[in-house]
């Protein structure tokens, strides 16, 4: 790809996709569903999920699945509203961007 | 490489984070692995580059909570995504300060508990401070910082000190097997050169002579054995053990180069 995800960008993106679940997804899944949408090496989520951790976006709790403990992120209150305000501010930011590339949309 | 190899070897390679870091990735892999498949096992190994790749990236995710992030008002933030930042911080403002206690006293602990740490942050974020910190929260910080001098000077050279005498100490019983091995092998060569001159004389004297001289020869070569392994895997790993306290001291400089 020719745009770099920014790291702001990257908390976002692993934001949404967990909260798409109620119950969180686990790191195999979440790596996944981040790179259908872009370019990842495979093993540059992992800091992201635990950063994501320590700042108490993201919490974590086990849940067996086929004989083993599976490792699941939620996200957390505060995980939520900084989604919210990431949304918004992306809104703003690709409108703007859109409307230089498209012209005439005033925002 | 079996994925078996590939969690060893990146255990190995974490050797030098904390217990329960090294535990969260090993688990996050592991999982990673379990989730994936037995049969995508090869393509995994494969995506996910090699055990140090991993483990480098792994570190440098700590590394940037250490040293590149910064204690803000909400507590501790990456400076890497200063969006984010910005961010949390007009949340912040809009959110009162009913916190602020709670802030100062979280300033205290940063103080207290990573003082090595913000002394040496202090150079490369100063200018990002300045924007973010209201002037009370650094001139505290300030404060603090000159009522604990005294205690983090001597709390260094206890340190440094300890770390000296444990090094003494190892160096020493490494000199003290080598001397022994010398001392073991000049026997054993003197109870030969006996027993050979007097093994005609008296066979069991002789006998009984070259039999202690290869005990002799036996224990020299043990205690050698001993030395080397000491020298060959204890030092190096000493040496990696203060070279990453440096980086850890000294975070930015040391920790970038890595």
């Amino acid at each position: 790809m020719v745009f770099n995800t920014g790291a702001a960008l990257l908390d976002a993106i692993v934001l949404a996709v967990v909260s798409r679940e109620p119950e969180g997804a686990y790191g195999y899944k979440i790596t996944q569903d981040v790179r259908q949408v872009i370019e990842l090496s495979e093993s540059t989520l992992y800091p992201v999920l635990r950063r994501l951790q320590k700042d108490e976006c993201l919490e974590v709790y086990d849940m067996e699945c086929a004989g083993r403990n599976r490792r699941y992120y939620k996200a957390t209150e505060k995980g939520r509203l900084q989604l919210n305000l990431y949304e918004g501010e992306w809104k703003k930011y690709s409108a703007r961007i859109n409307s230089i590339f498209e012209g005439g949309m005033k925002i | 490489m079996s994925r078996w190899e590939f969690m060893r070897q990146l255990e190995e390679l974490l050797f030098d984070i904390s217990p329960n870091e090294r535990e969260e990735a090993l688990q996050y892999y592991n999982d990673y692995f379990n989730d994936a498949g037995r049969e995508n096992e090869k393509e995994v190994i494969k995506a996910l580059g090699s055990p140090q790749q991993v483990a480098r990236i792994v570190k440098d995710g700590l590394n940037e909570n250490a040293c590149q992030g910064e204690f803000t008002e909400t507590g501790f933030t990456s400076t890497k995504a200063s969006s984010q930042n910005a961010i949390i911080k007009r949340q912040q403002e809009t959110s009162g300060k009913e916190n602020r206690a709670e802030r100062e006293a979280h300033d205290g602990r940063v103080n207290s508990g990573e003082a090595n740490e913000v002394g040496s942050e202090h150079n490369s974020t100063v200018s990002e401070k300045k924007e973010t910190m209201p002037t009370w929260a650094v001139v505290l910080i300030v404060i603090a910082c000159i009522l604990l001098s005294p205690a983090i000077v001597a709390a260094v050279f206890a340190a440094g000190g300890t770390l000296l005498g444990i090094i003494s100490a190892i160096f020493g019983v490494i000199l003290g097997f080598g001397v022994a091995t010398i001392i073991f092998y000049v026997v054993a060569a003197a109870l030969f050169v006996a027993g050979v001159g007097c093994i005609l004389v008296h066979p069991a004297a002789g006998i009984g002579l070259l039999g202690g001289g290869c005990i002799c020869m036996a224990l020299g070569i043990l205690s050698m054995l001993l030395v080397g392994f000491l020298a060959g895997k204890c030092v190096p790993g000493i040496c990696q053990g203060i070279a990453y306290i440096f980086r850890k001291l000294f975070g930015g400089k040391g920790g970038a180069n890595v």
